[in-house]
C-alpha cells in the first residue's frame, strides 16, 4: 500500500483530534464530577437517572410535608394536653364543690371555673404559624370574622348574650371555625389527616363541652332563681344532683380529649416512621443515582493519563514521520 | 548521426515533460482532490536502417491520472452519509443545549420545584408566603417552558438559514460542474482525454456536492458527468438545474414545512425534490419534523412533545383551579380562575404558557379549596400536588416521567446518530485512505522520479553531445 503525506497527516490529525476530545471529556468529568456530559453518553441510563431524580424530589417533598405536619402535631398535642389538664382541674373543682365543706363556697368556685373555661378557650385557640390548629379548614384570622356579640377573630370566643332560663348567665362559647379535617399527601396515593377537629375534642359542633362547663358555671354561680349566689349560700339538692351529672359529662369530655391526644400520638408515631422510611429511601435512591451520574474519579484519572500518554506519543511519532523524506538526503 | 541527435532530442523532451509532471505532483502534494499524474512514455516508431529496424527513441504517450471511479463513488456515498449523521448529531446536541440537559436548569427541575411548592401550599393553604412561592414557581415553570421553546424555535430558524445557505452553495456547485463539463469538451487533448486539472476540479466539486446531497453520476467518454439526485438529473452536460426552497404553510393548522423544487435557468419548475441523504436531508428532517411543533408525523418531534406536556399540564391544573376558591372567595359559584393562560392566542403551548396575571398580582386568589370560606381546606391544591405522581398524566406517565421519556428518546437518537456517524467516519477514512493510496502524492516516490528524470536527462544530453562530437568528426574527415 502506498503511503502518502496526505494519508499520514490525515490519520495523525484524526488521532490527535480524537485524543484531544477524549482528554477534554475526561477533564470535564473530573472538574464537574458528572459522568454524563451529554444525554447521548449513556442513553440507557438517562431514563433511570430521570426517574431517580423525580423519585428523590417526590420523596423529599413528602418528607418536608411530614416535617411540617409533625411540627403542627406537636403544637396540637401541647394544646390538647393543656385542655385535658384544665378539664381534669375542673373535674376536681366539681368534686370539691360537692363536698359539704365547700357548699358555702360555690360562688368562689364558680369564678375559678370561669377562669379555667377561659384557659381552655386559650388552649383551643392555639395557633401554629398563622393557622388555628383546632379550627378545621376555616382556620385563619381572615376567615374568622366576628359577628356580634363576637369581638375577636379567634376560633373560640366566650361571649355574653341575653340571659335565658336555660342559660341565666348568658355566657356562651362560640366556635367560628369548622370541623372539616385537613389532609396532606405523605406518599404516592397516600394522605394523612394532620388536623384534630374541634368536634373530636369538644363534642358536637365543637362546643358541647363548653355548654356543659357553662351549665356548671351557671349552677355554681347562680341560684335556681337566676340571682348571683351569695357568700355562704348553700346549694339545693337539685343543684347538687345537677353538678354530679355534669361532672360525669366532664369526665367523659376528659376521656374524649385523651382519646384525641392518643390518636394524635399514634398519628405522630406513624408520620415519624413514614419520614424515617422516606429518609432511607431517599438515601438509597441517591446512591443509585450517584452510581449512574457521578464520575469514578480513579477510573477517569487513569483514562486521562492513558489518553495523555497516547497523545504525547502520537505527536512524537507524527512529527518524526512527517519530518523526513527522500528530499532531505538529496544533494 | 542525425538520427542519434533526433533520438537524443526526443529523450530530452520526454524527460523534461516527465520532470514537469513530477514537479506538478510535488506542487500539488497538499491540494485537496488532486490525483497524482504520471507521464506515459512509448518507444518511437522503428525505422529501417541497413536491413534492420532501429528504434527512434522515446515519445510522450500522454499523461495518466491515478484515479479509481469506484473508490470515488464510494467516497461520495459515504461523504453524504457522514454529513447526514454529522448534522443530525449537531442538531441533537443543540436540542440538548436548548433543554439544558444534562443539567439542573431544566423543565424537570422546574416541574419538581412547582410540585414542591404545591405540596407545601397544600400543607398550609392559608399561608401567604407559601402562596407567593407557589405562584413564583408556576411562573418559573412557565418561563422554563417558554425559554426552551424559544431556543428550539431559534434553532429551527437557524436550521432554515443553514438550508438556504446550503441550497445557494449547491446551486453554485451544480453550475460549476456544468461549466467544467463545457470546458472539458472544449479542451480535449490529442488523445481525447480531458485536462487533468479539470478532472481534479470536477472531482472536488462532486465531492463537495455529496456533502449536501446524495448524488449519482454517469460519466461520458469525454470525461463530462451527468449528476442525478433523488431521481432528478441536476446536471446534464453543459446545463444545470437549480434548487429552490419554499415554506409551505398549512392554512388549517398553521404548520410550516419546507419543500424543494427544481428549476431551469429560465425559472421554469421542473419538479419537486426531496433530498434523502447528506446535510440537506438531515436539516430538512429537523426542520419538518424534530423541531416542528405542529408536525403530523409519527416520528419523534421534541417541539411537539414539549407542547403536549405544557398543554396537558395547563389543562389538568386549570380544570382543578377553575372549580376552586381562593383565600377570600365567599360566593356560591367558584370564580373560575385558571392558573395557566396563553400569553398570546387561545392555545396553550410551551411557547405561550404563562401564569394568570390575576393570580400573579394576588396570590390569595389562587384556588386551593373546593368550598368557599375554607382557607384551611387544600383539596384543590393537594390534587395539583398529587399530579406529580399521577401515572396516567400523559401517555401513561407522570409529568416528570413524560419529560424523562423525552430526554431518554433524545439520548437514544443522539447515541444512535453518534454510532452511525462513527461508523460512517471509519468507512470514509478507509475509503479516503484507499483513494489516497492510489491517487495521493508520495514525496519519496516523486523524489525518486526526479532523480530518475535527472539522470535520464543527463544521459540524453550526453547522447546529443556525443552525437554532435561524432557528427563533427565526420564533417571534419575531409579536411
Amino acid at each position: 500500500m502506498r503511503v502518502t503525506i496526505q494519508s499520514l497527516s490525515m490519520r495523525l490529525q484524526s488521532t490527535l483530534t480524537d485524543l484531544s476530545a477524549r482528554q477534554a471529556q475526561q477533564q470535564t468529568r473530573i472538574a464537574t464530577g458528572q459522568r454524563l456530559l451529554q444525554l447521548s453518553d449513556a442513553p440507557t441510563d438517562i431514563a433511570d437517572i430521570t426517574s431517580y431524580r423525580s423519585t428523590i424530589a417526590r420523596y423529599q417533598r413528602y418528607s418536608d410535608t411530614l416535617d411540617a405536619s409533625l411540627a403542627e402535631q406537636a403544637t396540637t398535642e401541647s394544646a390538647l394536653e393543656s385542655i385535658s389538664s384544665t378539664l381534669s382541674s375542673i373535674n376536681t373543682l366539681g368534686i370539691d364543690a360537692l363536698q359539704i365543706a365547700n357548699h358555702d363556697k360555690w360562688n368562689v368556685l364558680a369564678q375559678q371555673l370561669l377562669s379555667n373555661i377561659r384557659a381552655i378557650i386559650d388552649a383551643a385557640n392555639t395557633s401554629h404559624g398563622d393557622i388555628y390548629v383546632l379550627a378545621g379548614t376555616k382556620n385563619t384570622a381572615a376567615a374568622l370574622q366576628p359577628t356580634a356579640p363576637e369581638q375577636t377573630t379567634l376560633p373560640f370566643e366566650l361571649v355574653s348574650t341575653a340571659a335565658t332560663p336555660s342559660n341565666p348567665s348568658g355566657l356562651e362559647v362560640r366556635f367560628k371555625g369548622n370541623t372539616e379535617p385537613r389532609f396532606v399527601q405523605t406518599g404516592d396515593g397516600h394522605t394523612e389527616q394532620v388536623s384534630t377537629t374541634a368536634d373530636k375534642v369538644f363534642g358536637s359542633g365543637g362546643t358541647e363541652v363548653f355548654n356543659t362547663l357553662i351549665e356548671l358555671y351557671n349552677t355554681l354561680a347562680l341560684t335556681s332563681s337566676g340571682s348571683a349566689r351569695g357568700d355562704g349560700q348553700i346549694p339545693t339538692a337539685d343543684e347538687l344532683d345537677r353538678v354530679s351529672a355534669l361532672l360525669k359529662q366532664i369526665a367523659d369530655a376528659v376521656t374524649n380529649v385523651n382519646e384525641a391526644t392518643s390518636e394524635l400520638g399514634i398519628r405522630t408515631i406513624r408520620m415519624n416512621a413514614q419520614r424515617d422510611q422516606l429518609t432511607e429511601d431517599i438515601t438509597r435512591q441517591r446512591e443509585f443515582l450517584s452510581r449512574l451520574n457521578d464520575t469514578d474519579i480513579a477510573e477517569v484519572t487513569m483514562q486521562l493519563q492513558r489518553d495523555q500518554l497516547a497523545y504525547e506519543y502520537s505527536l512524537k511519532v507524527g512529527a518524526r514521520l512527517l519530518n523526513i523524506s527522500l528530499f532531505d538526503f538529496l544533494q | 548521426m542525425i538520427r542519434s541527435l533526433e533520438i537524443g532530442k526526443r529523450a530530452l523532451l520526454a524527460t523534461q515533460r516527465g520532470f514537469d509532471v513530477t514537479s506538478n505532483n510535488i506542487a500539488n502534494v497538499n491540494t485537496p482532490g488532486y490525483a497524482r499524474q504520471a507521464l506515459m512514455l512509448r518507444p518511437g516508431e522503428s525505422v529501417p536502417a541497413g536491413g534492420f529496424y532501429i528504434g527512434m527513441g522515446v515519445l510522450s504517450a500522454g499523461i495518466r491520472q491515478f484515479r479509481d471511479q469506484l473508490i470515488e463513488r464510494d467516497q461520495r456515498a459515504y461523504t453524504s452519509t457522514q454529513s447526514f449523521y454529522q448534522q443530525q448529531t449537531t442538531t441533537l446536541q443543540r436540542i440538548e443545549t436548548a433543554l439544558g440537559e444534562p443539567g439542573e436548569q431544566t423543565i424537570q427541575t422546574a416541574l419538581q420545584q412547582f410540585f414542591d411548592a404545591a405540596s407545601q401550599l397544600a400543607s398550609n393553604p392559608s399561608r401567604m408566603a407559601d402562596r407567593q412561592l407557589f405562584v413564583a414557581r408556576a411562573s418559573e415553570l412557565a418561563s422554563t417552558f417558554n425559554r426552551t421553546s424559544t431556543a428550539l424555535e431559534i434553532l429551527r430558524t437557524s436550521t432554515f438559514d443553514r438550508i438556504m445557505g446550503d441550497v445557494t452553495r449547491v446551486n453554485q456547485i451544480l453550475d460549476s460542474i456544468a461549466r467544467i463539463n463545457q470546458r472539458i469538451n472544449a479542451t480535449l487533448d490529442a488523445t481525447g482525454q480531458p485536462a487533468a486539472s479539470l478532472v481534479d476540479q470536477q472531482s472536488q466539486m462532486l465531492q463537495e456536492l455529496s456533502q449536501y446531497l446524495d448524488i449519482s453520476i454517469t460519466r461520458e467518454p469525454t470525461g463530462t458527468v451527468n449528476v442525478t439526485s433523488s431521481g432528478i438529473m441536476l446536471v446534464s452536460l453543459n446545463s444545470s438545474l437549480s434548487l429552490s426552497v419554499q415554506k409551505n404553510i398549512n392554512s388549517s393548522t398553521g404548520e410550516t414545512t419546507l419543500n424543494y423544487s427544481v428549476q431551469k435557468n429560465d425559472g421554469t419548475t421542473v419538479g419537486t425534490f426531496q433530498p434523502s441523504n447528506g446535510e440537506l436531508a438531515s436539516l430538512t428532517e429537523s426542520y419538518n419534523i424534530a423541531l416542528n411543533p405542529l408536525t403530523a408525523s409519527t416520528q419523534f418531534s421534541i417541539a411537539r412533545e414539549l407542547d403536549r406536556l405544557a398543554a396537558t399540564l395547563a389543562d389538568r391544573i386549570n380544570t382543578l383551579t377553575t372549580s376552586g376558591y381562593g383565600l377570600n372567595d365567599t360566593g356560591a359559584v367558584p370564580p373560575g380562575r385558571a392558573l395557566f393562560v396563553p400569553s398570546s392566542g387561545s392555545t396553550i403551548t410551551a411557547q405561550t404558557i404563562s401564569v394568570n396575571p390575576a393570580l400573579l398580582s394576588d396570590p390569595a386568589a389562587v384556588p386551593t379549596s373546593s368550598t368557599p370560606s375554607t382557607p384551611g381546606k387544600s383539596d384543590i391544591i393537594a390534587a395539583i400536588a398529587a399530579l406529580a405522581s399521577d401515572a396516567t398524566f400523559l401517555d401513561s406517565m407522570t409529568p416528570e416521567g413524560f419529560y424523562g421519556s423525552i430526554a431518554s428518546q433524545l439520548a437514544q437518537f443522539g447515541a444512535s446518530a453518534n454510532d452511525r456517524l462513527t461508523a460512517a467516519k471509519t468507512v470514509l477514512q478507509q475509503i479516503t485512505a484507499e483513494r489516497e493510496s492510489l491517487s495521493g502524492v508520495n514525496l519519496d516516490e516523486e523524489a525518486t522520479n526526479l532523480i530518475t528524470y535527472q539522470r535520464a536527462f543527463e544521459a540524453a544530453a550526453r547522447v546529443v553531445s556525443i552525437s554532435s562530437d561524432m557528427l563533427s568528426t565526420l564533417v571534419n574527415l575531409g579536411r
